[in-house]
């Protein structure tokens, strides 16, 4: 095997491709229309603006201490005004904990007509309880409101007050509890956030919901007694950055990666040709002294670039049609490239049993959009679970292993739609990187052996 | 001359019971080195089996082969340099030019570069080529892509060049062009393996035929001794108004003074005699007397087909 003869193989092949009236239509024109057709039907169609998120909750604040709630019982402190005017009246008794959870099951999309909420809210008294939910999926997020919560949220009241009105809630306290101890004074710290850093549910449920606390920080900041500003007000508008897509965005990373596994159909059309029974072109390559390895290298580095080449106007086109992607776009690309292996597996494979180009074209031409379905590249299939919690994550919440996670097009596509749609950090998609990668290459070499052993073994 | 290819006891079926095909039965013969060896047969008698069996594209049930002293199913890188194809069908690709043809098979059989570009100019120019040489090849005639076909197996200056059927459907002045090539070969120092079913074919280019049917060699020598063997004179052929019972004829034919051989084959009656010319009157009178017309008649000279035709009865082209 000599890097001539691998060269000869693959310049020949690819001033065949060059040639062929097939190329065009197929490379280019094929992806540019059908994600044409996807941008005509679905991109004036806006989803995923009212996701509600499951969130788990575990209440475990303590509540105000008791010197705190005489201190606000005191009438001569609060002047005209009272605790309960501010806050619920369970508050005092109960803490700001329960308020908290109130809020969070009350809020909704304050720029939808009807909009559902933001957060269904379910209460756990146990943490096993509520992380056994959350690793089966039925929780997005776990929030654990520690047991200071209330006096960590009292400490911003009294920041605010020391410094609006010269109200020394602390030395007040103090004054009458010498002993009493610094009030905490970061909310996040009385706040704790679980869930699988993985799943992009978590991801876009952890975003809301820092913007919720740093919402209810200002609120509690803005409760200061008498003149100050309202109650309860989550309700009022403000901006939550949910990422909002048109139908046609949100199935662009399924559209490229279906994309990509579409051409190995135009290159095992052409590829089969060489196989035919009644052509004896192969005898002469079988005749020289050369091995099936030169004929597979060079028939693989034909295609790489082809492949490359489809990548890249895969995704110029969803550019140019006005995707708007919010995370790295090199990352995404960098990720379409890792089902490679895969495409060159659907090549041999098809053409180790294949010899006819249009039995070839009808095989892939159905294959491809079924392997793209079934891997949930179109739209979100129901899950099977095989194995679950088999697979480690960053979170330390390990995954399921499901039905379709022998795609390695499942892996692709999740990986790109959590950087292009959810800008996921490369880390948190590496999982589904790896598995694409790993799975394409056990698809390719099993591809190769069946190919080497018909085409080239069995035939002498 | 040495043996270059040595075949013993080759057999090859196909299909089982009462379908087994017996497609090479039992072939054992030597090819020396520089000569133009010809499998003469009819379709279907086993030559284009034995071809791809020595070559190493067929893996024998029962027998022997060395090429060179090798086994051509070991796949000697090698044995592979010093093998030419030419196979009866045209094995190119279309969608190339002359020239890339040429250029992928240097490639896969690594010939270094400058060697390659005389080499292709060269066979381009010997066969004609040279103006064609930009073209695709789908653009090409039958014949000049018959030509292209033959240089493509011999652009790695193979040893041993093995030609199965490489004139079907030419037209004659490519047909030459092809039959110049091969015959110029051993004076090369090559070795030619022909198989053909046309016997003018065999008889023009081969030094030594065997004649080849059902899967078993029937006679191997030269033409020229082949065709001594069926006995001496020269051949007339008649076309009549009437096919029926021409065997009758020809029996009675058989009888006259001087007259060989008579017998019919492809609804001819064929004759062989010594001095045919001075008996040609006599022949067709008796002829015409038995209520038969000449349409057409011709004569010539002793071919392999006869030969075939003496051992087997049947005609080569049926």
């Amino acid at each position: 095997m000599s890097l001539k003869q691998i060269l000869g193989v693959a310049q020949r092949m690819g001033l065949q491709l060059f040639r062929s009236k097939w190329t065009i239509p197929y490379l280019i024109l094929y992806p540019l229309f059908f994600i044409g057709l996807y941008w005509i039907g679905f991109s004036t169609s806006p989803v995923g603006e009212s996701q509600t998120f499951l969130v788990g909750v575990i209440n475990q604040d303590l509540g105000l201490s008791d010197e705190i709630k005489s201190l606000f019982h005191n009438e001569t402190i609060m002047g005209n005004s009272s605790f309960t005017l501010y806050h619920s009246s369970d508050v005092l008794d109960k803490g700001f904990g329960i308020e908290f959870i109130d809020i969070l099951a009350n809020l909704t999309y304050s720029n939808i007509t009807n909009a559902p909420h933001i957060f269904e809210v379910t209460q756990f008294e146990e943490e096993s309880d509520a992380t056994d939910k959350l690793f089966k999926r039925d929780l997005d997020i776990l929030i654990v409101l520690s047991p200071n919560f209330s006096n960590t949220t009292l400490s911003i009241l009294n920041r605010y007050w020391h410094n609006t009105f010269r109200f020394y809630l602390h030395e007040m306290i103090q004054l009458d509890f010498p002993t009493f101890p610094d009030l905490p004074t970061n909310i996040n710290d009385s706040i704790r956030i679980i869930g699988d850093e993985s799943y992009f549910n978590f991801k876009m449920a952890k975003s809301v919901l820092s913007i919720v606390i740093h919402e209810y920080q200002d609120l509690t900041t803005t409760f200061k007694g008498p003149g100050g500003s309202i109650s309860i007000r989550m309700n009022k508008d403000y901006e939550v950055s949910i990422p909002k897509y048109s139908l046609f965005e949100l199935s662009i990373p399924g559209l490229i990666a279906f994309g990509i596994i579409v051409q190995p159909s135009l290159i095992s059309m052409f590829f089969c040709m060489e196989f035919r029974s009644n052509n004896t072109t192969f005898d002469r390559i079988r005749l020289a002294p050369s091995s099936g390895g030169v004929y597979i290298i060079g028939s693989i580095l034909v295609q790489i670039p082809i492949m490359i080449g489809q990548t890249i106007i895969l995704f110029l086109t969803s550019l140019m049609l006005g995707f708007n992607p919010q995370g790295d776009i090199l990352i995404g690309f960098l990720i379409a490239l890792t089902i490679f292996p895969f495409c060159l597996f659907l090549v041999f494979i098809s053409t180790a049993f294949l010899s006819n180009e249009d039995v070839v074209g009808n095989v892939l031409g159905f294959g491809a959009p079924f392997i793209a379905f079934m891997s949930g590249a179109f739209i979100e299939i129901p899950k099977v679970i095989l194995i679950p919690g088999i697979f480690p994550t960053s979170s330390g919440y390990p995954r399921d292993f499901l039905l379709w996670d022998f795609l390695p097009l499942t892996h692709t596509a999740n990986a790109l739609r959590q950087v292009l749609l959810y800008d996921f950090d490369f880390h948190l998609v590496l999982f589904d990187i790896f598995m694409s990668l790993f799975l394409s290459i056990i698809f390719l070499i099993f591809s190769l052996i069946i190919f080497s052993y018909l085409r080239f073994k069995r035939r002498g | 001359m040495a043996n270059i290819i040595e075949v013993r006891n080759l057999k090859k079926y196909f299909g089982k019971g009462d379908k087994l095909v017996k497609a090479v039965d039992g072939i054992s013969l030597e090819i020396r080195e520089n000569e133009i060896f010809g499998f003469l047969g009819p379709n279907g008698a086993g030559k284009t089996t034995s071809l791809r069996m020595i070559i190493g594209l067929l893996r024998p049930d029962v027998g022997k082969i060395t090429i060179m002293g090798q086994d051509p199913h070991k796949n000697g890188k090698e044995l592979k340099r010093a093998l030419g194809i030419i196979p009866q069908s045209l094995t190119f690709y279309d969608d190339l030019t002359v020239e890339e043809n040429l250029w992928f098979l240097a490639k896969i059989y690594d010939i270094p570069k400058n060697e390659a570009r005389e080499r292709i100019d060269f066979l381009i120019a010997r066969v004609g080529l040279t103006e064609k040489r930009k073209h695709l090849v789908r653009t090409l005639s039958g014949g000049l892509q018959r030509r292209l076909n033959l240089i493509l197996g011999l652009i790695h200056d193979p040893t041993i060049i093995l030609c199965d059927e490489p004139t079907p459907g030419l037209d004659p002045q490519s047909r030459v062009a092809v039959w110049e090539v091969l015959k110029d070969l051993p004076n090369q120092g090559k070795t030619v393996i022909l198989t053909t079913h046309f016997m003018e074919e065999a008889d023009r280019l081969s030094d030594r035929v065997a004649i080849i049917d059902q899967g078993k060699i029937l006679v191997l020598d030269t033409p020229k001794k082949l065709k001594a063997s069926i006995g001496e004179g020269d051949l007339v052929e008649f076309s009549l108004n009437r096919r029926d019972n021409l065997d009758d004829l020809a029996k009675a034919l058989k009888t006259f003074n001087g007259i060989e051989d008579a017998y019919v084959s492809s609804g001819l009656i064929i004759i062989r005699a010594l001095d045919v010319v001075s008996r040609l009157t006599r022949i067709l009178n008796f002829i015409e007397t038995q209520g038969w017309e000449v349409e057409n008649m011709s004569i010539r000279s002793t071919s392999l087909e006869d030969v075939f035709i003496n051992l087997t009865g049947r005609a080569l082209r049926n």
